[in-house]
């Protein structure tokens, strides 16, 4: 009995002494890898109270891909800020290309930008990762956000329209500089065909097109450019969609979208439209009268007021107007930027917001309209001297800010950038190869549905 | 009763100094002397270690294994197997190389028909040569491996990419680069105020700015640069350039000094920066190299983090800034070796952290420092003797370097269990002279080019066809109806185009009448190289030894002084193209010469070391005769 006890003590003094030593101890475990696709971090809910943050003296950076023009107003209204915010927030403004990879990278890292502006579709992506804070908290603030008046002066789609997805309660930033899809057209010579207002509907569209077209004297109806976003505008002014309510995926094929493209097929066929290889070509033909209308955007303003200004046989009359329309009211599509405020601290976060709560100050606001040629986001910038002074010189800017009011953003919907090119292509086998419209967008609708897919 | 505790006390010793007993220490290869970092990791599975030294010839290799410049490799090849030489695949450059060595499949199967070429369907000058272009590809050796459970790892891998999820391996991790172009400022002066904590300089304080831009002209960085130090000689020299964003060095700066390379930082949220070199300075105006920008890209997310703690990558040493005179051979070399440093470091802490079953890595300082350093022939620019034995000698640092880190590498792996292999997918050859296809296209009137922007491009509504080159090879692509955009060609016409473009090639000929294409074929031939797939050309040509081909635009002479001296691409089975096979380690046999391997076998003999099977698409088999 005593040797087994004695072999019994044994065994344990000897299971002891082999946890001691360390000998039986298993191996350090090895990091599993995490899982490939970002991280969604803990939300880190907005402090009930903002008012208990204090932003002073953050370094806060903003990542843009903006250049030329755009990228010095941006630098110089940065600059503006920094010397200027009562909280003394440093601003360093970085640009970087490719923008989308590398604020993917850093989300990574860990490390975001403090401010991006970028496009909805890319905003929605670092969103995806947890990465994009709402902005809702930070604009009702009674402290730090903007005031009833502020915001009752900016145009309701710079709110909504900073990249809402479907189903979404809370815009993922503001709109920022934007620009409207419209019609350009000669208003002088409409009225030497007896219209007294450009065309309202897509009839009287191809009727005038019809009655300017002069093979003799060389002259067409409409140059054919036809890229995503005017289609887009097409199909909602018909009163269309462009995502499929139930599945939310992209629609391209809807009756409206086959009606849209069948009125350039119809134009096309008349004779008295033509496929512009460029829309440099267009707005010159345009610019020399020798078309009638040519859809584009905004931000070709300034080269068609140049080019009209140096046309040999002098300036004429021309305007801008909303794209034909089914529905109750224009319907003018805009696109631009999103400026997010991406997840960092509670306090960071705070001194991002006051970037772009400066820009949509009125002074910053006609500042960059004025400089860049996009359109004012507050509705009281267009009485600002300066913008009166401009419109004056530059009636057809005017006539393009009083359509805000009709403003519609895109689709948010992730890839819409490449759906737009699938559009642009749908356009381009109507004019260039004379495919028949629903065959068109049927393909680009499959296409659209394997982008997706992936 | 004494006796039975003195049993009981010798039996518990002994069996505690068993259970004691650390893992045996595994048989090590030795090394050259290993930085204290790098120590022994814990035992680590059974597994392969693939390291590619992209560039290295049998020959080079055998004569720096011989001379004591590559102790590592001669050890690593006593020790297991080394092949007469590699074969690789046409056309011998990396990108179609090394996907088929990845693939155990030649490039008919791949669809990497080179560096660059075209695709059936897209707009006609448009080329490609991303992965993720790639339709359909055979099964890579890593992918295979993670569908048999086992951990991999491509570091630096030519043939993996982060963002193709059919590509991605465990641990991954890449060099990405801002569109940030390398620059040489030439920054000029005025007088220094408004800086705190300045230093004391003999010569007058003077400042500047250094604008960090991208190719767009958009403002990146920018930094005040404050000039100061020189001699005490009452003239104003300088010898220290201070660049700091706010003019206050108490918080921070990067100090720049003559002749050496300092890394700064361009966007700290991104972990990305250049490296600068301070290059001249006459008082008045300072010269400061600035490389790309470039910075981390790996999965997952907590191995990009611990490799931003090593810093942002050293950029691929500048061959461009060399030719133009901006860096010198000396400053060239040392990019090189920066950045294979850097690279080691991150697979050496990739390798200790995760040790996974399988990795796979590449070294490159050989083939970037053949680039410009291959001056061997008088008919090369730039040859004298001085020079060959100047640029040899780097040549030489070179393949130390790789050897030295390899050693870094083999110091961690225990090759009882695991197999290290030592390859590369392509061997180089010294080159003398370019040549224009393009502008020989142009001249046939073959090729038209739209001069009405900056930049000449591809009038695509009126070209019938264009090439793409790409080191000693090329694609040519046929504008045909039907096929691409536009289509300009109509099936009809197309043979009769095909046999003029042959014809015109094989009348190319060098000043002494020799021909400077050593093989045209047409699109038809192409299977006798494996080289039929929809992306080939309608003809694929090679340029004869000494030539390389270039697609370059908007000149008019078809033969030009080639400004490079290295160039892969030409015919695979020349043995200047041949490729390296050491292996050891595992089941490896010892110190045995085994005849010529060929590149698809890679992919197979990993999968029999690592246990599992290959998919049907591999055409390689793994290599006989070098198991025990």
């Amino acid at each position: 009995m005593r040797r087994k006890t004695t072999w019994l003590a044994a065994i344990v003094f000897l299971f002891f002494i082999g946890q001691l030593c360390g000998c039986t101890a298993s191996p350090e475990s090895l990091p599993s890898p995490l899982p490939t696709v970002l991280p969604t971090p803990e939300s880190s809910p907005t402090p009930q109270c903002i008012e208990a943050l204090d932003p002073t003296g953050c370094e806060i950076h903003l990542w843009h891909s903006l250049t030329g023009e755009k990228e010095a107003t941006l630098l110089h209204l940065a600059s503006d800020f920094e010397q200027n915010n009562p909280y003394g927030i440093r601003l360093r403004v970085e640009f970087h290309s490719p923008l989308h990879r590398e604020v993917l990278t850093a989300i990574a890292a860990g490390t975001p930008p403090d401010i991006v502006m970028a496009r909805c579709e890319q905003i929605m992506e670092y969103a995806s990762a947890g990465a994009v804070v709402p902005l809702d908290d930070y604009i009702h603030n009674p402290q730090y956000g903007l005031s009833k008046l502020d915001r009752t002066d900016l145009w309701p789609v710079v709110l909504k329209g900073g990249c809402l997805p479907a189903n979404a309660e809370h815009p993922l930033g503001l709109l920022f500089d934007s620009q409207l899809v419209v019609l350009f057209y000669n208003a002088q010579w409409l009225e030497q065909l007896e219209a007294n207002a450009p065309p309202r509907t897509w009839e009287a569209f191809r009727e005038l097109c019809n009655a300017a077209r002069d093979k003799e004297a060389g002259t067409w109806g409409y140059a054919a450019a036809v890229d995503g976003s005017t289609l887009v505008n097409w199909i909602l002014g018909l009163g269309g969609l462009l995502v499929d309510p139930d599945t939310g995926l992209a629609l391209l094929d809807s009756a409206e979208a086959i009606a849209a493209l069948s009125v350039l097929k119809d134009v096309l066929e008349d004779g008295c439209a033509y496929c512009a290889s460029d829309p440099s070509t267009a707005r010159a033909d345009l610019s020399s009268q020798k078309v009638l209308f040519y859809f584009g955007t905004t931000a070709e303003l300034p080269e068609f007021v140049a080019a009209i200004a140096g046309f040999d046989e002098g300036s004429f009359n021309w305007n801008v107007a909303p794209v034909p329309y089914l529905t109750d009211k224009p319907l003018v599509s805009v696109h631009g930027l999103t400026v997010s405020v991406l997840r960092t601290t509670p306090r960071q976060q705070l001194a991002a917001w006051l970037f772009p709560k400066w820009l949509v100050q009125p002074k910053a606001d006609v500042q960059w309209a004025l400089a860049t040629g996009a359109l004012p986001m507050l509705k009281s910038s267009k009485y600002a001297p300066e913008m009166e002074a401009y419109f004056e010189q530059n009636p057809q800017y005017k006539t393009a800010c009083d359509l805000w009011a009709y403003a519609q953003t895109e689709p948010a919907l992730r890839g819409w950038c490449d759906i737009s090119i699938l559009l642009a292509e749908a356009a381009a086998a109507v004019c260039q190869e004379h495919t028949d419209p629903a065959e068109a967008l049927a393909a680009a609708d499959v296409a659209a549905y394997d982008l997706l897919s992936r | 009763m004494k006796r039975e505790w003195i049993g009981i006390w010798t039996v518990l010793l002994l069996l505690l100094a068993n259970s004691c007993q650390s893992a045996s220490t595994p048989t090590m290869v030795p090394t050259a002397s290993p930085p204290p970092s790098d120590t022994q990791a814990s035992r680590q599975q059974a597994g392969v270690v693939l390291v590619a030294l992209d560039g290295a010839r049998p020959d080079w290799l055998a004569g720096y294994m011989q001379d004591g410049t590559m102790p590592n490799l001669a050890a690593l090849a006593k020790r297991g197997v080394t092949a007469a030489y590699m074969q690789t695949v046409d056309p011998a450059l990396a990108a179609p190389a090394y996907f088929s060595l990845s693939t155990g499949a030649f490039p008919n199967s791949t669809g990497l028909v080179s560096a660059k070429y075209h695709v059936p369907g897209a707009a006609f000058p448009e080329p490609v040569g991303e992965l993720d272009k790639l339709i359909a590809s055979p099964e890579t050796v890593w992918r295979t491996a993670m569908r048999n459970g086992l951990k991999t790892a491509t570091l630096f891998w030519p043939s993996a990419a982060l963002d193709v999820p059919n590509l991605q391996a465990n641990y991954m991790v890449a060099v990405a680069e801002s569109d940030v172009p390398a620059v040489q400022h030439v920054i000029s002066f005025q007088e220094a105020n408004g800086w705190e904590a300045a230093p004391i300089s003999f010569s007058p304080l003077q400042e500047g700015v250094l604008r960090i831009a991208s190719q767009e002209d958009g403002t990146v960085a920018t930094f005040n640069v404050l000039a100061a130090g020189g001699l005490d000689d009452d003239a104003p020299n300088y010898d220290r350039l201070i660049l700091d964003s706010d003019k206050n060095l108490a918080n921070g700066h990067t100090e720049l000094q003559p002749g050496k390379w300092a890394a700064v930082t361009v966007s700290p949220r991104l972990h990305s920066g250049a490296y600068f070199c301070f290059t001249a300075s006459d008082g008045v105006t300072a010269t400061v190299y600035q490389s790309r920008v470039s910075y981390n890209r790996a999965r997952p997310i907590e191995l990009l983090r611990s490799v931003n703690e090593l810093g942002f990558p050293p950029p691929t040493p500048d061959i461009e800034a060399l030719r133009l005179g901006w860096l010198s051979p000396q400053q060239y070399y040392e990019m090189a070796e920066l950045r294979a440093k850097w690279m080691m470091d991150v697979v050496s802490q990739v390798y200790r952290a995760y040790q996974p079953a399988l990795l796979l890595t590449a070294q490159n300082i050989i083939a970037e420092c053949a680039r410009p350093f291959l001056v061997v022939d008088e008919r090369q620019q730039g040859y004298s003797l001085e020079t060959a034995e100047l640029y040899a000698a780097y040549r030489q640092k070179a393949h130390s370097v790789a050897d030295a880190n390899l050693g870094r590498l083999l110091s961690l792996v225990n090759v009882a269990d695991s197999a290290m292999l030592v390859i590369s997918g392509h061997g180089l050859s010294s080159v003398h002279t370019s040549v224009r296809l393009n502008a020989i296209l142009k001249d046939a009137k073959l090729l038209y080019l739209d001069t009405s922007h900056e930049q000449d491009t591809v009038d695509e509504d009126e070209s019938k066809a264009l090439a793409f080159a790409s080191g000693g090879s090329a694609h040519i692509y046929i504008n045909l109806l039907g096929r691409d955009q536009p289509g300009l060609v109509a099936p009809e016409e197309y043979e009769d185009i095909q046999q003029q473009i042959v014809e015109m090639l094989e009348e190319t000929q060098d000043e002494d009448g020799q021909p400077v294409f050593a093989r045209i074929l047409t699109r038809d031939e192409l299977s006798r190289i494996h080289l039929d797939s929809p992306n080939s050309g309608d003809l694929f040509v090679q340029a004869a030894p000494g030539y390389w081909l270039s697609d370059a635009l908007g000149f008019e002479e078809f033969l030009v002084p080639s400004p490079y001296g290295a160039e892969g691409g030409l015919d695979a089975t020349l043995p200047e193209m041949h490729g390296i096979f050491i292996a050891a380690g595992n089941d490896l046999v010892s110190g045995k010469p085994i005849p010529p391997v060929h590149i698809t076998d890679i992919a197979p003999t990993i999968a029999r070391v690592l246990g599992f099977s290959s998919p049907a698409t591999v055409s390689g088999q793994a290599i006989e005769d070098i198991w025990r």
